[in-house]
């Protein structure tokens, strides 16, 4: 246990199409996080953000009076989200800081799209001929992948759920199956939670394949939405969650793994349910003191359905390429054996890169959730080998 | 067009990808064969790389068929297909896959490549289907 406690979450609202900036938003969120832990922006005295947010801590430190002690990033996108709570809770647990505010911004409808690939190659402007160059070693959109064509993570997400299908040997309508009841559950999800951007649009498996291809066998609705949002989360030291109203939710375990190709929408390594991912997922869980079946729920990243079958081999609910069977026969809703990203996630609620997930598993934890799970118990919230296991 | 951005590392290998040829690293001491290239060999210090090009052939490991256009540049090009190949050598390589349709595409088909014209307009290695046999 790392003696940290969750003891805050907030968010701006969340939409498709906002007038207010990342800046407004994210202040926005934190504020409310604060509220909602019973705080002021005087006690915090660390801050965690992710490399790619476009509100900094200068920025966060002006709007909201804050006197820092400890701050710090965490790279390769999604792959934050677990990782911000890991942050945090060293902090804490060395005596740096005792209240860290984790947070994301990201107007990803109104800024920065995050299923195109204007953001890394430039914008290709029709009046003139200039070529775009593709720089790095990144998957999508890099030196290797970009003059291919290979430009955005749901592209390269394709290609994992290609490999998936055909290591587990399946037909096109099995993998389908079992990628579209990903998608319909989480939409499931969605229609209960009055913060989910899709809560009015409910989706059965005809309405799923009737999705158009993007690019295959990913369809339009196997991959998380664009929004603008932004959410926050507040750990604190054990003294001072003592003080508070409320109970903080315990922080059991966290990782922040990597290791060759193990940063986001890679493909040279193995796939995301390979033996180096399920050792994360086991020392995870074992540092936790929890088993498999111990968990209520959990926060799967979701930039795409494939990710959520691949997360739950890595972290021990099913060996590799057997989730889909279950999946298909079971679902991820309320009354499956495990209810997964139980507020709509990346795919119905919104794509704060993470940070959505992570407030929804505190809510699981305290009793909150719109989708109350019914047995209170420790919550996984993972993104490939980055996760954290939170518990009331 | 889209092209590679290029460096002191990687310049020997697009000038050998403009003639459709696959450049790799491989150690003189521990053999390791290296795609994407690096400075170093990870299997130690001493190590040293040297460039030797490849034979071009592997095995399919995966594919997409991109339907929606992520940039404007490739949008004249849809559908595209970008493949997944384990090659003969060991590394991954992300390449177009020409002269099939998704239905001819089975798991760890033969593939080789050859000069062709990538998704992003540049003249780079494709991969086609082959029929040769795989490597004993």
């Amino acid at each position: 246990m790392t003696g940290a406690l969750v003891v805050g979450v907030g968010e701006s609202a969340y939409s498709r199409g906002t007038d207010r900036s990342e800046w407004e938003l994210a202040v926005e969120a934190v504020s409310r996080a604060l509220a909602d832990a019973g705080l002021a922006a005087s006690d915090v005295d660390g801050l965690v953000r992710y490399s790619y947010d476009e509100v900094d801590e200068a920025m966060l430190s002006r709007s909201l009076r804050l006197r820092l002690r400890y701050y710090s990033q965490t790279g390769y996108g999604g792959l934050g989200a677990p990782a911000v709570i890991g942050h945090a809770a060293a902090a804490i647990a060395s005596g740096l800081a005792r209240v860290v505010v984790c947070y994301r911004s990201l107007n990803g409808w109104s800024r920065t799209r995050y299923g195109r690939a204007e953001r890394t190659l430039g914008a290709a402007d029709g009046s003139r001929s200039g070529d775009l160059t593709a720089s790095g070693d990144r998957a999508p959109s890099g030196a290797f992948a970009g003059p291919y064509g290979l430009l955005s993570p749901g592209q390269v997400m394709a290609l994992w759920a290609r490999e998936y299908q055909w290591k587990a040997g399946l037909t096109d309508a099995q993998l389908a199956g079992a990628l579209g009841r990903v998608a319909i559950d989480q939409r499931q999800y969605a229609s209960a939670n009055h913060r989910a951007i899709m809560r009015d649009r409910p989706l059965d498996l005809s309405g799923y394949l009737a999705g158009r291809m993007i690019s295959s066998p990913l369809r339009l609705f196997d991959l998380a939405l664009e929004s603008d949002g932004a959410a926050a989360v507040v750990v604190a030291a054990p003294s001072v969650a003592a003080a508070l109203s409320r109970p903080g939710v315990r922080v059991l375990a966290a990782t922040a793994g990597l290791f060759p190709y193990a940063e986001s929408v890679s493909v040279y390594g193995e796939l995301r349910n390979g033996p180096q991912y399920r050792r994360v997922g086991a020392e995870l869980l074992r540092a936790a003191g929890v088993k498999p079946a111990d968990i209520v729920a959990a926060m799967i990243y979701d930039a795409t359905t494939i990710s959520v079958l691949l997360g739950l081999e890595a972290y021990g609910f099913h060996e590799p390429f057997t989730s889909w069977r279950a999946v298909t026969a079971h679902g991820i809703g309320p009354a499956s054996p495990l209810p997964v990203n139980t507020s709509g996630g990346h795919l119905s609620e919104a794509y704060v890169h993470g940070m959505n997930l992570l407030t929804e598993a505190v809510r699981q934890c305290r009793g909150e959730s719109a989708s109350q799970v019914s047995r209170l118990g420790p919550v996984l919230v993972s993104s490939g080998p980055s996760a954290v296991v939170l518990a009331p | 067009m889209i092209v590679p951005g290029e460096s002191r590392l990687t310049a020997g290998y697009w000038a050998a990808a403009r003639r459709g040829v696959i450049l790799l690293q491989r150690c003189a001491t521990c053999a390791a064969v290296l795609h994407p290239p690096a400075p170093v060999c990870p299997g130690g210090s001493d190590h040293e790389l040297s460039w030797f090009e490849a034979s071009g052939r592997g095995r399919l490991a995966s594919f997409t068929s991109v339907e929606h256009a992520a940039h404007a540049a490739v949008r004249d090009r849809l559908p595209y297909l970008v493949a997944l190949v384990d090659l003969d050598e060991g590394p991954r390589f992300i390449c177009n896959l020409e002269g099939a349709t998704p239905a001819e595409l089975t798991p760890g088909a033969r593939v080789v490549v050859r000069p062709g014209r990538a998704a992003g307009g540049l003249e780079l290695p494709v991969a086609v289907l082959a029929d040769d046999p795989p490597p004993s």
